[in-house]
């Protein structure tokens, strides 16, 4: 007995598999000899390629024969779960959910896969269609900071702290635009473009190069092309507050990035020129660029062992810009990172990761100031990760006074785009002396979200 | 120039060269995951050099990306990945690399589910509150010995041929081989499960519908209360019930997962926990895909009986 292609049976369809005869690629065809032959279960027969049977329209309900069963007691109770199959097989037909959605099947946000050349057209997924949609994400990041001095930004309020949006895609061959518009409280809340930058993969055809082109966060060290919420604790390290900014360093120009072959190790060489100044406070952070700066990062990667690997970074970034009471000055910044990572099984991993940046202004040694972290971080379970943090950092000059901490935190994993942090944080600031503040952070999002490799 | 910086520059020159240069005439291929290397390395043979950036002991939703990763596939000839947003952690490596053959469109990019019909492909309106939901279908494959024979070495082999036409013959050759093998394990594998044929099982993630598809059984629950989301204590109870009211008594889980709420549920149940290696080299002693079915069947087998 034939039994008619089921056209919207799931199941594997080879795309160059030819079609068995009588059938459309991707169709279940059962013979009774076939059943039969096969001690009473329904099972496709091989025809040219075995077809699956999705598990909507296997017989699961019909029992089986029991083994004592004469002839045709087993031929009715095939030929009863073969009655139940095509019933199945015309529900799937009449296209009839299992449970009726609330609103039309919204099409996929992530790009589809794209058939690898010469491969026939696949068969679109079911419920889902084409889309030239881009990436669309959104991310929220909500804390609460609680301190027993006033200097901890706003202390004894929850609030929204950023708002993310994401807007990513390729969009020609080797181009892709990243856009992220963020909203931070700051003073008062103000929209902004964190980032938007065009990537040219292998420009000119040429291997192992990139450009990327736009307003980018500079690629200097470990944490300053990071977003906040890819971050392992609450708070930004002193040193990254003091010597780069508030918001680190973040500015329009170009940078190529070139991954230089050196056996098995990773050499990636990011050379970039900027043309604007990053945003920065009196006496904080790095007010280099207004009219033209210069950035270098050498960033070396080695395997030790077996889920082990090392990371070493030098990072420098040069511009001319104005010193309070000072005028006019070459500033620059120059900073070493590293990054130990283990992964001993699923799940788990420790890392350990640090970074000494160099501040120094019109070129003379007494001007130079120094700061720096160290984080150790363990992930232990799916769910959870723990970790240590500490910070010490001298503000550029020529600001006077120091700043130190050491921050516990914790990191509770609810979804993947979910996470509940508790941060503790203890140390010293010149204008307030001994401080103790206590962060709570809800990070939460919706969307494909991605981040260039850091 | 002295000789002595004539030398230095020689060798340095000789590195970057030697660097950028092949080591070996072999097609370079990365796999997602040890299982995809494995077809590979068995349809390639000796003219392939089969590597992969996850092995069976780790979770393939959640791998962390790191710059050794890069220099695999920036010194790829191909590329085998396992798609429907399994593998999301391969687009900033691939980016990283910037090696035009792997790229999406390129000559040695493959997606090795081109081609399948997914299950449990969701319909209606999606938030990240169901959990971590796959859009395109359940991308969990790996663990059909016949998706894996017709599908994954069929476009394995698609791209073999691609990127190096010259040895076409022998990649068929060894593919017709591999799948004939594979077709004879399938019969062990289906008569040792089929007494079970139609039994409910628990599953820890949705990690085997193609599995249990595969062989007739059922996914009657799963520990996780949706998919990614922590169990909790509650939801292992009512589901302990559910199994004691309706005989159920297995519950499978990659063995790379914490045992504290399988175990939980085996003792309010009187269940039996099937730890199931997540892919080749999961476990030791796992080195083929046939020894993975084998252990999957025998275990499933057992706790069934």
């Amino acid at each position: 007995m034939l039994i008619p292609a089921a056209t919207g049976a799931a199941g594997p369809a080879p795309s160059a598999a030819p079609a068995a005869s009588g059938a459309k690629a991707g169709n279940l065809i059962i013979t009774r000899s076939g059943v039969a032959a096969l001690g009473g279960r329904s099972v496709a027969t091989p025809v040219d390629r075995p077809r699956l049977v999705d598990k909507a329209v296997a017989p699961a309900d019909a029992a089986a024969a029991p083994a004592t069963a004469t002839p045709d007691e087993r031929i009715k109770a095939l030929e009863e779960q073969v009655r139940q199959l095509l019933q199945r097989i015309d529900q799937l037909e009449k296209n009839q959910p299992a449970t009726p959605p609330a609103e039309p099947t919204p099409p996929p946000t992530e790009t589809p896969a794209e058939p690898t050349p010469a491969e026939a057209t696949p068969p679109a997924p079911a419920g889902g269609s084409a889309t030239l949609l881009p990436n669309i994400s959104a991310i929220g990041n909500f804390k609460f900071a609680g301190g027993d001095r006033k200097g901890t930004e706003g202390r004894g309020k929850v609030v929204l702290d950023e708002f993310e949006v994401g807007l990513q895609d390729r969009v020609a061959p080797d181009l892709r635009l990243d856009a992220f518009l963020t909203s931070d409280r700051g003073g008062r809340w103000s929209t902004s473009v964190e980032e938007a930058y065009l990537t040219w993969t292998n420009p000119l055809s040429i291997k192992s190069l990139s450009a990327r082109i736009g307003k980018q966060r500079t690629p200097f060290g470990k944490l300053n092309p990071t977003h906040p919420h890819t971050w392992l604790y609450v708070t930004q390290p002193s040193a990254i507050t003091a010597l780069l900014g508030p918001d680190g360093l973040n500015s329009d120009g170009i940078v190529g990035q070139y991954l230089i072959p050196l056996g098995g190790n990773f050499l990636n060489l990011e050379l970039g020129r900027w043309e604007t100044a990053s945003d920065a406070e009196p006496g904080l952070g790095f007010a280099g660029g207004g009219k033209g700066a210069y950035s270098g990062r050498l960033w070396f990667g080695k395997e030790v062992g077996r889920d082990r690997e090392l990371e070493i970074g030098l990072s420098h970034y040069t511009g001319r810009g104005d010193v309070e009471g000072r005028g006019r000055q070459r500033l620059a910044i120059t900073g070493l990172d590293f990054t130990f990572r283990n992964f001993p099984r699923a799940y788990q991993r420790l890392i350990l990761q640090g970074e000494l940046i160099q501040h120094s202004t019109g070129g003379f040694s007494s001007h130079r100031r120094f700061g720096g972290y160290l984080t150790l971080a363990k992930r232990f379970s799916q769910y959870y990760e723990a970790g240590l943090r500490g910070d010490y950092t001298r503000y550029p000059y020529p600001t006077p006074g120091h700043e130190s901490a050491a921050s516990l935190f914790l990191t509770r994993f609810i979804t993947e785009q979910t996470l509940l942090r508790l941060e503790l944080r203890h140390g010293a600031r010149p204008e307030a002396g001994a401080f103790n503040e206590a962060w709570l952070q809800i990070l939460t999002g919706f969307g494909p979200h991605s981040h260039n490799l850091q | 120039m002295s000789l002595r910086r004539l030398n230095a520059f020689t060798a340095l020159f000789a590195l970057l060269v030697l660097g950028a240069a092949p080591a070996n005439a072999k097609v370079r291929v990365i796999a997602a995951t040890d299982n995809l290397a494995w077809v590979t390395q068995q349809i390639g043979g000796g003219l392939v050099s089969a590597d992969y950036l996850a092995n069976g002991n780790q979770d393939p939703h959640q791998i962390d990306a790191r710059p050794s990763q890069v220099v695999k596939l920036a010194r790829a000839d191909m590329l085998v990945r396992i798609g429907m947003d399994l593998d999301l952690w391969l687009e900033p490596l691939i980016d990283a690399a910037r090696n035009p053959k792997i790229s999406r469109g390129g000559r040695g990019y493959v997606d090795a589910h081109v081609g399948l019909r997914p299950l449990e492909v969701p319909s209606g309106k999606l938030d990240p509150s169901m959990g971590d939901i796959h859009i395109q279908g359940n991308p969990h494959y790996e663990f059909s010995p016949e998706v894996m024979r017709s599908i994954v070495a069929h476009n394995i082999l698609v791209g073999l041929e691609r990127v190096d036409p010259s040895n076409s013959a022998s990649y068929q050759s060894n593919y017709n081989a591999l799948s004939a093998r594979i077709q004879e394990a399938e019969k062990r594998w289906k008569a040792k499960l089929a007494p079970f044929h139609g039994r409910a099982v628990v599953t820890y993630h949705k990690t085997f519908p193609y599995l249990l598809n595969y062989f007739g059984l059922r996914e009657f629950e799963n520990v996780e209360p949706k998919p990614g989301i922590e169990p909790s204590a509650g939801h292992v109870a009512q589901v302990a019930r559910e199994m004691k009211q309706n005989g159920v008594k297995a519950i499978i889980a990659e063995s790379y997962r914490s045992r504290r709420f399988s175990d939980l549920l085996a003792r309010q149940s009187g269940g039996t926990v099937v730890p199931i290696p997540g892919g080749i080299g999961g476990e030791k002693g796992i080195d083929s895909y046939f020894s993975l079915m084998d252990a999957i069947v025998n275990r499933i087998a057992q706790a069934l009986a």
